[in-house]
């Protein structure tokens, strides 16, 4: 116990812990939500004139109503920012003036100018653009030239403005109605409902529903491979340190690595509860609490203890074959790639979780507790109970065969100083007596 | 009865690491309260010796039994001082050696008490609040000195306790030492330097490639290395150029007297005896036959046993590293 209280005290109650664990996360949710109080007033408003070579003398009305709509909309025109109702991605305020041009020829001239004047850009539309296109057809080109510190939003926005304008003017001159075929192609809002365990109708965000499995994942994930790389470390350390052979004079090494596979699985749990805490939280605020059905908190915990034995027992044996770091990652490199599988394809998974791969990997150490809490997790499609107790039978073995392994490695590599030893020493450690 | 009295008991001891034998068939009793240096030259097997007492590694083969039973089963009892010196770099003093403490079955009041008691003891009271990286490498050799004794062990294996330490902390060390011998507990203490086995062991282990080369005790030592060679030092002007000779014949005469040796640099004639002369006859045959300042019988140092079993110069100080030690 003293082993498994040192581990904890000396991961879990540190400062670097205390802000990685749990001061970054807070902070992040701080930034959420204070984001709008920050960027009132970051933005300024950019300001200037734009050429428009425009032969037709059509686009660039169209374009000077666009700016005009613009500037408004981006609280050019409101220095408080109350009418803009834009996020951040899409830029500060805008307020542009639009300068006809009719003569292409004089387009060059004006390219010359910019950066050298207050000129913000140089649109160029042919005559042809107005012209609606055949199906086979060129497509037709609108040129845009901007001075090399214009800020990307600005580019962005003359884009857009420039398409719409072009679009709207072959539209008159088709003698359609721009304005009226705008609001033909407004789509409707969908108000989506769903049915919720208790018979009530709650408001459906499927878009948050996607991502509940894989908060489960990633949650275990996270809590998990924390702890591990805790374990890594400090085992390094006490070989490196060579207060190893201090602690096995007093405990036997089964004791050493039982203390401290302890320690760590606590602190896991702390910032398994603390994760799930705030999880929870969240989903509450969002009335979607009730998605999450209470077996899948026991699933939780279960996939997570057989994670945890999982990933420990593997970063405490190369934790303890190793003299850095750098030994480790490459020892650790191959199983990572499996552990990497369910994290890059959660989606996959979570979509289809009685899938062929999905299916198989459920039983393919140690990927099993990711890929079947990504399976549970997902409620498009219940999982065969037959699956569930393989694969926790599957998991349990694994992890008593790699808790025997863990064991012997550790007990022979705790002692060894030098050069890493390669796959087939690791097994003939395996073999020691 | 005979387990009782007996701290240390290995029978046939072996271990093999791959290719190399580090200690090949070893038999090695260490009666309860004896102070027994372990001796031997680089690669001995004395550091794998001691990691197969503390159940740290096994024997491949032999048993070996440690205060009447397995060591795993006795490590409250045992206190022990590795080679490879090793502290948590972040911890503070006080609370790595109640962590020690608490390992080997102390409470945390006790452990503490018994920490600064020792710290005290050792003249490095202050340091206990401090971070272990914040000391000296002497400073943590202490501090490990005391993690290893905290417990008012039975049983206290040294490895090389006394490198890295200047002559004023390796006193104050060796009378430690010799204050917990002589409460009774026994230590098995594994040097390199022979001057410091010679002062503080009542036993000498020597073992070499792996097998025990000697193991007696100082008399048993003294009588089997005996040099049976008395040194006599002359009166000053007594052995000049010209009366050297007249020394050395009259010496020489000496019924019992085998041969005379003058050693220019030391000023002094060794004078090897006879089998079975009577060595105070000498002493006194001596003193009359020649102007003599001093005259004593010639001591056996661990030194000249080692020279005589091992071959080569003594070891000096310096740490035995590698994998997996000696």
């Amino acid at each position: 116990m003293a082993v498994a209280w040192r581990e904890f005290r000396y991961t879990a109650l540190t400062k670097a812990f205390i802000f990685g664990a749990i001061g970054v996360p807070i902070l992040m949710v701080g930034v959420v939500a204070l984001g709008p109080l920050l960027k009132q007033g970051a933005s300024t408003t950019v300001k200037g004139p734009v050429a428009i070579v425009d032969p037709s003398g059509r686009v660039a009305p169209i374009l000077e109503r666009l700016f005009e709509q613009e500037a408004a909309e981006s609280g050019a025109k409101d220095p408080s920012g109350a009418s803009s109702g834009r996020s951040d991605f899409e830029g500060g305020p805008l307020e542009l003036t639009a300068q006809a041009v009719s003569d292409p020829s004089q387009a060059d001239a004006l390219i010359a100018d910019l950066g050298q004047s207050d000129l913000l850009a140089v649109v160029r539309i042919p005559a042809s653009a107005i012209e609606a296109p055949t199906a086979d057809g060129p497509r037709a080109e609108i040129g845009l030239i901007v001075p090399n510190a214009t800020p990307w939003h600005v580019t962005s926005r003359l884009e857009r403005m420039a398409r719409s304008a072009v679009v709207e003017a072959r539209l008159a001159n088709l003698g359609m109605d721009a304005a009226r075929m705008r609001s033909l192609m407004q789509a409707p809002r969908v108000e989506s409902q769903r049915l919720g365990r208790g018979g009530d109708l709650k408001q459906e965000v499927a878009f948050s529903r996607m991502f509940i499995p894989a908060g489960f994942m990633f949650l275990l994930w996270i809590c998990v491979f924390t702890s591990g790389q805790y374990l890594l470390t400090t085992t390094i350390e006490e070989k490196s340190s060579r207060v190893m052979e201090v602690l096995l004079s007093a405990v036997s090494p089964m004791q050493l690595l039982t203390g401290k596979l302890l320690g760590q699985a606590l602190v896991s749990l702390v910032m398994l509860f603390m994760y799930a805490g705030m999880a929870m939280s969240a989903l509450a605020m969002l009335a979607m609490a009730d998605l999450i059905q209470p077996i899948q908190y026991l699933w939780l915990v279960l996939y997570f203890v057989m994670a945890y034995f999982m990933v420990a027992t593997m970063m405490v044996a190369v934790g303890s074959a190793v003299s850095d770091l750098r030994e480790a990652q490459a020892l650790v490199g191959p199983v990572m790639l499996i552990l990497m599988i369910p994290l890059i394809l959660w989606l996959p998974i979570s979509n289809a979780p009685n899938g062929t791969f999905a299916t198989v990997m459920s039983f393919i150490p140690p990927a099993i507790p990711f890929v079947m809490i990504l399976r549970l997790a997902s409620s498009s499609e219940p999982v065969a109970a037959w699956q569930v107790v393989m694969s926790l039978v599957a998991g349990g073995a694994s992890v008593a065969v790699m808790l025997w392994g863990a064991a012997r490695i550790f007990r022979v590599g705790v002692l060894m100083q030098g050069k890493p030893p390669t796959p087939r020493e690791l097994f003939r450690w395996l073999l020691v007596r | 009865m005979v387990m009782e009295s007996l701290a240390i008991r290995i029978e046939g001891a072996r271990k093999q690491f791959r290719e190399t034998v580090a200690v090949r068939s070893l038999d090695l009793e260490i009666p309860r309260g004896s102070l027994c240096g372990f001796l031997g030259p680089n690669g001995a097997g004395k550091s794998t010796t001691i990691r197969m007492l503390m159940s740290i590694i096994h024997p491949d083969a032999g048993r070996i039994s440690v205060l009447g039973g397995s060591a795993l089963d006795a490590k409250d009892r045992i206190g022990y001082l590795p080679e490879e010196r090793g502290v948590y770099r972040k911890m503070k003093v006080g609370e790595f050696l109640r962590f020690v403490g608490r390992l080997k079955g102390l409470g945390r009041r006790d452990a503490d008490r018994r920490a600064h008691a020792w710290l005290t003891r050792l003249e490095l009271a202050e340091v206990l609040p401090k971070r272990c990286e914040e000391l000296s490498k002497g400073m943590q050799q202490k501090v490990q000195f005391v993690a290893a004794v905290i417990q008012s062990p039975e049983l206290l294996i040294l490895d090389e306790p006394f490198s890295g330490l200047d002559p004023v902390n390796a006193r104050l060390m060796s009378s430690v030492v010799r204050e917990i011998s002589a409460s009774g507990a026994t230590i098995l203490f594994s040097t390199h330097q022979m001057s410091q086995a010679d002062q503080l062991c009542d036993r000498i282990v020597l073992i070499a490639k792996g097998e025990k080369i000697l193991d007696a005790n100082r008399e048993e030592i003294a009588a089997r290395f005996d040099p049976r060679t008395i040194v006599v030092e002359p009166l000053p002007g007594a052995a000049q150029n010209g009366s050297l000779d007249a020394f050395e014949r009259a010496l020489g005469a000496i019924d019992g007297v085998d041969a005379v040796t003058w050693d220019a640099p030391q000023r002094t004639a060794s004078l090897t005896l006879r089998p079975g002369a009577d060595v105070q006859r000498v002493m006194a045959a001596a003193a009359q036959a020649a102007p003599i300042r001093s005259i004593e019988l010639s001591r056996v140092t661990l030194d000249d046993v080692f020279v005589q079993l091992v071959g080569g110069t003594p070891p000096s100080d310096g740490g035995e590293r590698g994998e997996g030690g000696d």
